[in-house]
């Protein structure tokens, strides 16, 4: 369960709901998405959204972030 | 023996630096033949060609010679890098368009120098996908890098020219970089050995970033005894690099002792066999029966591993490419360009839960690697598809080639392990390449596990069909 706020709500979405947030949030950053990249961003934003709810799931509050050594 | 053929060489490096040492060839005979090779590339491996400063240091390396004073182990080797290492004097361009008209390097990347300080000849520079994004190095703005195996197939990315450079006969020795199986993907698909070391190995000073958290440099070459050789050459802490402290641990003086010895052997099962396509899984038989391996091992966690490094690749190098992102879209590769925007709108916290997974993978893997030295793993799902195709078939489902490539290589990257690939031997096939893991820091195994295999005849560069064989 993700607790961070942007975290959950990203992965609370479902993918009809993808191309609002990703308007909404390329605004919010200044970002302009031209239209010939609009349906492809859309698309990468979803499978992001899938995968990240993935490994997001695993982790619970325990695991800390770390300066990573293989 | 004859330094090349018009139409290839095969020779090792260390047999170039031999033919040079002892005097059966001279280094600005190997390299102006190298040049020539370079200039005629069929294959669209090379993007630029430093002819130059390739026969300047031929020359000074003759003189050396003649003169009796020492002048590297890869004395008149020539070698060529993925576009992304700098190059001083050379514009960086990393495969993009927008950085053409970025200002030439100052120096060269800290793996350009060392291997130029043992002699290796620089002389040119290798296509690759836009900033190291992608499985196939079908560049927009270079077109497509050919796979010398069958030209109307890609070469694998996004180290493509890297890969297809020593396939093709053109140099013996390549640089490229692996941030989600880049080296590892395009070694397998065009035939030839490729080292991935472990994060922070080797120096990765001078190459242009892609994904920080993960981005690893490593050669390509035409046998293990030269993959090791051009390793160990570059080994060696760096203050330019934060990551890169380690002190050089040599391993090819130690390959053959430990090649000879046990090693405990396993083949990864659970997502590392889901979707292969059958003459991958028998090729990975080949490499397990000859090792003896154990079969079925389980990694657990690394679907999640790969969905963690999928994700947090996009969004950390969206950063990088912020403000490019926002004035010029439109001159990225289209293909980069969509998951790069993407990325800069999924919120940090995804990175952020992808690299809190690191660690937890990590431990896990650790766990397995108690009962053995080395893992095995197909490197890719398939021998190369071709150049154009969108998509193909895994597990009975359509499924696009640039999303599933790297479905093997990236939970393995994700947390640094070294890796060789390894090409199977199965002459008159199209080239597929197994990984061999090893525990972190522990290359000297993969690279033994290789030398065993390749004494026995089990993996082998590949000659592709059109080269000449007096050429070898």
């Amino acid at each position: 369960m993700a607790t961070d706020p942007a975290l959950a709500a990203f992965l609370a979405l479902d993918d009809a709901a993808v191309a609002a947030y990703a308007d909404a949030r390329a605004e919010a950053l200044g970002l302009t998405l031209p239209p010939e990249t609009r349906a492809g961003v859309i698309d990468n934003l979803a499978l992001l959204r899938r995968q990240a709810t993935t490994f997001a799931a695993s982790l619970g509050d325990t695991a800390p972030p770390e300066a990573f050594e293989p | 023996m004859s330094i090349a053929t018009p139409r290839g060489d095969f020779r090792s490096a260390q047999a170039v630096a031999a033919d040079v040492r002892e005097g059966r060839t001279t280094a600005r005979g190997e390299i102006e033949a190298a040049l020539a090779r370079a200039q005629g590339d069929r294959f669209n491996a090379y993007t630029a060609v430093f002819a130059e400063r390739a026969l300047a240091q031929a020359e000074a390396i003759d003189a050396d010679l003649a003169a009796g004073r020492p002048a590297g182990p890869l004395a008149g080797v020539p070698f060529a890098v993925k576009n992304l290492f700098d190059v001083a004097g050379e514009t960086t361009i990393a495969g993009s368009l927008i950085r053409r008209d970025a200002p030439p390097a100052a120096h060269d990347a800290t793996a350009v120098q060392r291997l130029t300080a043992a002699g290796a000849v620089l002389v040119g520079a290798l296509n690759m996908d836009e900033f190291a994004y992608g499985f196939v190095t079908e560049n927009a703005h270079d077109g497509p890098t050919r796979n010398p195996h069958d030209p109307t197939r890609i070469a694998g990315g996004s180290s493509g020219g890297s890969a297809a450079a020593v396939a093709g006969g053109l140099t013996p020795l390549t640089l490229g970089s692996d941030t989600n199986g880049s080296i590892r993907i395009p070694a397998s698909l065009c035939g030839v050995f490729g080292l991935k070391p472990t994060l922070g190995r080797l120096s990765r000073q001078g190459a242009f970033p892609f994904v920080e958290s993960l981005d690893h440099i490593g050669p390509f070459a035409r046998s293990v005894a030269d993959l090791a050789l051009a390793y160990d050459l570059m080994q060696g802490p760096d203050p330019l690099d934060p990551l890169c402290r380690r002190p050089a641990e040599p391993a090819a003086p130690r390959l053959q002792a430990i090649a000879d010895g046990s090693l405990r052997v396993g083949v990864l099962g659970g997502w590392f066999a889901q979707g292969a396509f059958p003459e991958v899984l028998e090729a990975l038989e080949i490499v397990a029966d000859a090792l003896q391996a154990r079969r079925g091992v389980e990694l657990p966690g690394a679907e999640l591993a790969r969905a963690a490094a999928f994700c947090l690749t996009p969004i950390e190098a969206a950063h990088l490419h912020g403000p490019n992102l926002k004035s010029r879209p439109l001159d990225y590769d289209p293909a980069v360009r969509d998951r790069l925007l993407a990325g800069a709108l999924t919120p940090d916290a995804v990175a952020e839960a992808a690299r809190r997974y690191r660690p937890i993978f990590r431990d896990a893997t650790r766990r397995v690697f108690e009962d053995f030295d080395v893992l095995l793993a197909p490197a890719s799902v398939c021998p190369a598809p071709g150049i154009g195709q969108a998509t193909m078939e895994m597990d009975g489902q359509q499924v696009s080639v640039r999303k599933n490539l790297g479905a093997y290589t990236q939970p393995i990257s994700y947390i640094g392990l070294p890796v060789v690939a390894a090409p199977v031997n199965r002459p008159g096939k199209p080239p597929i390449g197994v990984q061999i893991i090893a525990p972190a820091w522990r290359e000297d195994l993969a690279l033994a596990a290789a030398l065993r295999l390749e004494q026995a005849g089990v993996v082998a560069a590949h000659r592709p069909p059109r080269l000449a064989p007096e050429a070898a």
